[in-house]
């Protein structure tokens, strides 16, 4: 008489919170989640291809299109990595100026994440305090290269220009209001009852899955592990920067959330160092106006807000382009993981899980 | 049309883009942009702005289209050109009639389509061999169900419009100069025209999704078997034996590279042997000659020439030191070439970073070993990806997998080279992250991986055909179903896409016949 | 003695005045929602719509805006906001999803409507006579006009019996659907108001077993702890310690509500990150209208239903605490009309504060607070107000 069915149910890719167009089969038994299936490439443009018929400096316009919410840390991924496959000496305060601007887009990445998470779990007041922080980056990016989202912030071999005059006052003033606006975030979430229960334990994945599914970026960091690319690998200036790497152990949501405010705090701290530390000089290291590569082949990986993201780049004996060009995407990797974090659990934790990996779909389809 | 000449007038902001369409005749120097000296008949090489002087005569009609191409590509528009405009149509020779015509019936019917010369052949003989009854096509009307979809339109422009609701038999090929359905009239087609247009006409019932084309024969008219939908072979063995069919799309063009840059140290080193094999050869040479002038210039009582000199290095003075392949040094790879021994192709460093290159059929040997052994530990898999080198003959592919060790903080390439066809053993099961990449490999370069738990496309979808990332495949036209050029007010990128795309049965909108 | 012709058109009189209030009160509240809101979340809410302000007080706004602050008219800007909503949901096109159960999917909002406004029939805004009608008035001409509509002696009874029956509408409309985020969202809703009805009637059996009627009037006015005269002649008044249980009964009363009505954080059946917009995804018009009616009215029940009974109804100190205002001071020792409206839009007010403020419970989480925590509670509050009224 009565019959048990799975309900087969599509979570976007039209959904409010896939936060842009994923798509999520699921099988569901009631609420509870049988099998969880992540469909992607919605919005795939084919930039690797793009970029492989365009040259090395038209290439990085395409960068931004991917993550558009970490523009800054896509364009210093692309002309760290033509520097390298050139072997191209870039100044120092090109350096120190690059180092300001990808920690300013780390925490304005991070207060959209906190605040479409926080919406996704119910709590809607939280994304527009955050959003409220981030126009005040957003300003600071729009005086540095007069773009707010798709910056195309940095050239191979430096910076087109040298920062504009009160551009460190502007950072300098978002800096002296920070570290009272994440309290006012703390106070909101961090020991709000039901937003512990909605995150303590959910969507766990600890150490060794993490590292077998090649997760990295903060969801690694909540598993324990103290890898960071800035540290393990230093580039742009951050080898002279003073930081920590928060980790947490408990590899749930709660630690994921936690992980990252502390990150904001460490961001704070970088930014500070680079204002107070700028070097003079030169911002442009001197480079040919037609780049012609050797034969080379590099893989060049920076900490993006989402983890490590690494370009893969091939170089043909005079080319102008790159002959291959591939992009390793911390969201596209990261999101393969959505199964083994959901399965078994419940509905509303797919949400969560979603929110906490912090995917950017333009950066899974590329 | 043939171009004769072509120019630089000032302006030029040396963006690259000319030499990039067109590298046979633009070059880019620092300063401006130079037509090559091998292009003109005057061999000069300079801007060619007050000379102007005339193509090389080979090169007049082949280079036609990316010379085009450049001077729309030019961003300041300085690139002009002169082109032959001819009103004369070509006239087809008499004796390759039949040949034309064997071609028309035998081959496949789409390659006779896009060929406008052929086209001129079909309506030439349509109208010079009247005499003989030929096989035509009487009548063609339209049923009822037509779903407008513009199949026929696309095979036979001469004889269907399709409107918005529905298809009609154009009034120029009707005796009775009517247009519409011709569902009840049933009226004849004009004779010249349905001997001419037999094939186009019935590829267009054929095409016809709905089958709603129906049309009279007279004579023993050629049959062609339907098309089938555009459905895609999901069986393993069709995916296997996908081949790009380049003689299928004879217009189409598709810049392939020419070179194989595989960085290695290996080939490096023997270039940069024969590099200074060559320079001492022409040191010599240079030498030998000054010893000839010197001695003929002594008989002359001549002044003697000077004494040549050896040529310093160029100098640069850019903050670059491109970075070489130099032989490894690193512990991990000497470790690997110890533990691997044969298998292991080739070990250097370049960029700073470590490369070791194994044989395929080890490649699982070597990512176990990477990830178990105490003295690597690579625990991670960050990437793993591959690159299409159609040039080279004992491979096809390279794929190379990036691996880091998150206790020890180092990282390492290892690669393989595999011919085309070949199944990779998947790395799923050392690194269950690679399912996805692997995925994206499949997808984007048709390599397939054994033991893969859930091989299927993954950004493309499902029913994609071709594999996007391989060199041969068209960046312009493929699957693009609308060209909306805003700024192509002359129309020339939209034929040239139009041209690139070749003829690959893809639902574009043909060409306006000139 | 009222004739039945006099009877009936009273009734129709006060039925008019009391669905115009609900009318009016509700539209006002979803801009009262926006604003709130938006205040709250640092932002102005809705703006437009308003024409621009001019004159003296488009100088005061301008000179507060020089001065950095929000000015205040400014929240009143965008007010005709609610008639352009109401205009907007009348004229658009009213959808009804292929295959879906057409009757039952016309009918579900109805049925979630007709409830909500049912229950204002026997909540008593003032307890007695707000004015009387001129003798020049046709048929009704010196009668009182009451502050409530019916004075029924179950009235209690009668609100939670018809109040559950909302419940059917939201089922019925996710199931009518045919689609399967509103059939989720409807299969949520039953549980968890099925669920949250247990808590809700044993927290308002305090009430009950405190003053030992079900008549609305009698009971807010026994339980503001004024002396009240009995049918039975005698003068009762409630002990002071009972505003114990009537303290703990209120917050479990009012955390019930917020889970009858669907709002944060227990808006499950419309959780718009999970289930799009739950059981109402595929409405829209009038008929999304009315669940948006329903749902408002509901809140305004609730508010109500907890002023008259905890926060001491149409006096001014809540909880029994009534006592202490000697009867002397003219206005707020006497009942008011404006102390119970002051104390439900407080309420309606606390709706949209803890909307901008909690996350959303996940739905077995929200079982077991109901089940596990808010059920034992509200028995032992009921347990103390028992032994309360045995021993005083």
């Amino acid at each position: 008489m009565f019959k048990n069915e799975e309900l087969e149910i599509n979570l976007g890719p039209q959904h409010p919170s896939t936060h842009g167009v994923l798509r999520v089969k699921l099988r569901l038994d009631g609420e509870t989640i049988v099998k969880c299936t992540p469909i992607v490439g919605y919005l795939h443009r084919g930039v690797e291809k793009i970029c492989e018929n365009k040259t090395f400096f038209q290439g990085q316009v395409w960068t931004d299109r991917m993550d558009y919410v970490a523009a800054v840390s896509n364009n210093l991924g692309w002309a760290e990595s033509v520097e390298k496959l050139f072997g191209i000496h870039v100044p120092r305060r090109a350096h120190y100026v690059r180092t300001m601007m990808t920690e300013l887009n780390r925490i304005s990445s991070h207060l959209l994440w906190l605040g479409t998470h926080a919406l996704d779990i119910g709590a809607m007041t939280v994304f527009l305090y955050a959003f409220r922080e981030r126009e005040q980056i957003l300003d600071c990016f729009e005086s540095f290269c007069g773009a707010r989202l798709t910056t195309t912030a940095f050239r191979i071999g430096g910076l087109r220009e040298d920062i504009p005059p009160g551009f460190i006052k502007q950072v300098q003033a978002f800096q002296d209001r920070f570290l009272d606006c994440i309290d006012e975030y703390e106070t909101l979430l961090t020991e709000n009852r039901i937003w512990k229960r909605r995150t303590i334990g959910i969507a766990p994945i600890n150490a060794d899955e993490c590292i077998a599914f090649g997760v990295t970026g903060p969801v690694l960091r909540a598993a324990g592990v103290k890898y960071d690319v800035r540290k393990a690998f230093p580039y742009a200036a951050y080898a002279e920067m003073n930081f920590e790497i928060p980790t947490r152990t408990e590899a749930d949501t709660y630690a994921r959330y936690l992980v990252r405010l502390e990150e904001f705090r460490q961001s704070h701290h970088i930014i500070q160092q680079c204002i107070d530390g700028l070097p003079e000089g030169n911002v442009m290291a001197k480079i040919p106006k037609v780049l012609k590569s050797e034969v080379n082949e590099i893989y060049h990986p920076i900490e993006a807000p989402k983890g490590e993201l690494g370009y893969y780049l091939v170089g043909e004996k005079g080319g102008q382009n790159p002959y291959r060009f591939h992009v390793r995407g911390p969201s596209f990797v990261n999101l393969q993981a959505l199964p083994q974090m959901t399965e078994g659990r419940l509905l509303a934790d797919v949400i969560a899980a979603i929110g906490t990996l912090d995917v950017v779909l333009g950066e899974v389809d590329r | 049309m043939p171009i004769t000449k072509v120019w630089i007038e000032e302006g030029c902001i040396v963006c690259n883009a000319c030499e990039a369409e067109c590298p046979d005749v633009f070059h880019v120097t620092a300063d401006s942009c130079h037509i090559k000296a091998d292009a003109r008949i005057d061999g000069q090489e300079d801007e060619n702005r007050s000379s102007k002087s005339v193509l090389q005569n080979g090169l007049q009609s082949s280079l036609e289209t990316s010379i085009i191409a450049a001077a729309v590509a030019c961003p300041v528009n300085v690139i002009q050109y002169e082109q032959i405009i001819s009103q004369i149509p070509i006239e087809p020779p008499k004796i390759e009639v039949e040949v034309a015509i064997e071609v028309i019936t035998s081959v496949v019917p789409m390659v006779a389509e896009t060929e406008p010369a052929l086209a001129k052949v079909q309506s030439v003989i349509s109208e010079t061999i009247t005499s003989a009854p030929k096989p035509r096509i009487t009548e063609v009307w339209i049923d009822e169900g037509c779903i407008v979809c513009n199949a026929c339109e696309a095979e036979c422009p001469e004889v269907f419009h399709v409107t918005a609701d529905s298809c009609h038999i154009k009034a120029d090929v009707r005796l009775d100069g009517k247009e519409n359905e011709n569902r009840f009239e049933k009226s004849k087609i004009k004779q010249v025209l349905g001997e001419s247009l037999v094939e186009k006409i019935i590829s267009a019932a054929a095409g016809c999704p709905v089958d709603v084309i129906k049309y009279g024969v007279f004579g023993d008219v050629p049959k062609i078997e339907k098309k089938l939908d555009a459905v895609h072979d999901h069986s393993p063995d069709a995916v296997r034996s996908f081949v790009w069919d380049i003689a299928a799309a004879p217009n189409r063009v598709v810049v392939m590279p020419k070179t194989i840059p595989l960085p290695s140290l290996r080939t490096f080193l023997a270039e940069q042997e024969a590099q200074k094999i060559a320079d001492e050869a022409k040191w010599q040479k240079q030498l030998a000659d000054y010893e000839i002038n010197k001695t003929k210039a002594l008989g002359e009582n001549k002044e003697p020439p000077k004494a040549p000199v050896r040529p310093a290095p160029k100098k640069d003075d850019n903050d670059m030191i491109a970075p070489v392949p130099a032989s490894a040094d690193a512990p991990e790879l000497l470790y690997l070439r110890e533990k691997l021994g044969a298998s292991v192709q080739e070990i250097f460093q370049q960029s700073g970073e470590l490369v070791c290159q194994v044989a395929p059929e080890a490649i699982l040997e070597a990512l176990v070993l990477c990830k178990d052994d105490p003295a690597l530990k690579f625990e991670m898999l960050v990437d793993e990806t591959a690159t299409h080198y159609p040039v080279a003959d004992e491979f096809k592919f390279s794929i190379v997998y990036h691996l880091t060790s998150l206790s020890r903080q180092r990282r390492l390439r290892l690669r393989i080279l595999i011919p085309e066809n070949y199944d990779v053993e998947s790395a799923v099961s050392v690194y269950p992250g690679a399912n996805w990449l692997e995925r994206e490999v499949f997808d984007m370069f048709g390599i397939r991986f054994k033991n893969h738990p859930d091989l299927r496309r993954i950004l493309c979808p499902d029913d994609w055909e071709g594999y996007p990332l391989r060199k041969e495949y068209p960046t312009l036209g493929l699957g693009q179903r609308e060209i909306d050029f805003r700024e192509d007010r002359s129309g020339v990128l939209m034929r040239l896409s139009l041209e690139k795309a070749g003829n690959l049965n893809i639902n574009l909108k043909k060409p306006e016949a000139n | 003695m009222m004739t039945p012709v006099q009877q009936v058109v009273m009734a129709i009189i006060q039925i008019t005045v009391l669905v115009s209030i609900i009318l009016l009160i509700v539209p006002l509240m979803t801009f009262a929602e926006r604003k709130v809101i938006g205040y709250i979340q640092v932002r102005l809410g809705a703006t437009r719509q308003a024409g621009g302000i001019r004159g003296f007080a488009a100088g005061i706004n301008k000179l507060s805006w020089a001065m950095g602050r929000i000015p205040i008219l400014s929240f009143f800007r965008g007010l005709p906001v609610f008639a352009a909503d109401g205009l907007k949901l009348l004229l658009k096109e009213d959808i009804v999803p292929d295959r879906a159960d057409r009757f039952v999917f016309v009918i579900a909002p109805v049925i979630c409507m007709i409830p909500a406004f049912a229950t204002f029939a026997v909540i008593c805004f003032y307890p007695g006579t707000l004015f009387t009608f001129p003798t020049t008035f046709p048929i009704i001409g010196g009668l009182p006009f009451t502050g409530f509509l019916t004075d029924i002696n179950v009235g209690l009874l009668y609100i939670m019996a018809v109040g559950s029956i909302g419940v059917y509408g939201i089922v019925l409309g996710g199931w009518a659907s045919n689609s399967k985020y509103p059939l989720l969202g409807g299969l949520r809703s039953a549980a968890q108001i099925i669920s949250y009805e247990i808590p809700l009637s044993l927290s308002l059996l305090v009430a009950v077993v405190l003053s030992g009627t079900l008549n609305f009037r009698e009971l807010s006015l026994y339980l503001a702890g004024v002396p009240m005269v009995t049918a039975a002649g005698e003068i009762v008044q409630m002990p002071l310690i009972a505003a114990i249980p009537l303290f703990f009964g209120f917050f479990f009363y009012i955390t019930c509500g917020f889970a009858e009505t669907n709002r944060v954080p227990f808006d499950l059946a419309e959780a718009e990150t999970e289930l799009v917009s739950g059981f109402h995804t595929e409405y829209s018009g009038m008929k999304f209208a009315w669940f948006m009616l329903a749902e408002y009215a509901n809140m305004m029940a609730v508010s109500a239903i907890a002023a008259g009974f905890f926060l001491g109804g149409h006096y001014l100190l809540p909880f029994g605490l009534q006592r202490f205002v000697p009867d002397s001071i003219p206005f707020l020792a006497q009942p008011s009309l404006l102390f119970f409206f002051g104390k439900v839009f407080f309420l309606l007010f606390t709706f949209l504060w803890v909307r901008a403020t909690l996350p959303r419970y996940r739905y077995d989480q929200l079982m077991s607070v109901g089940w596990k925590w808010l059920i034992p509670v509200t028995l032992v509050n009921l347990v103390i107000a028992a032994t309360i009224r045995l021993i005083f």
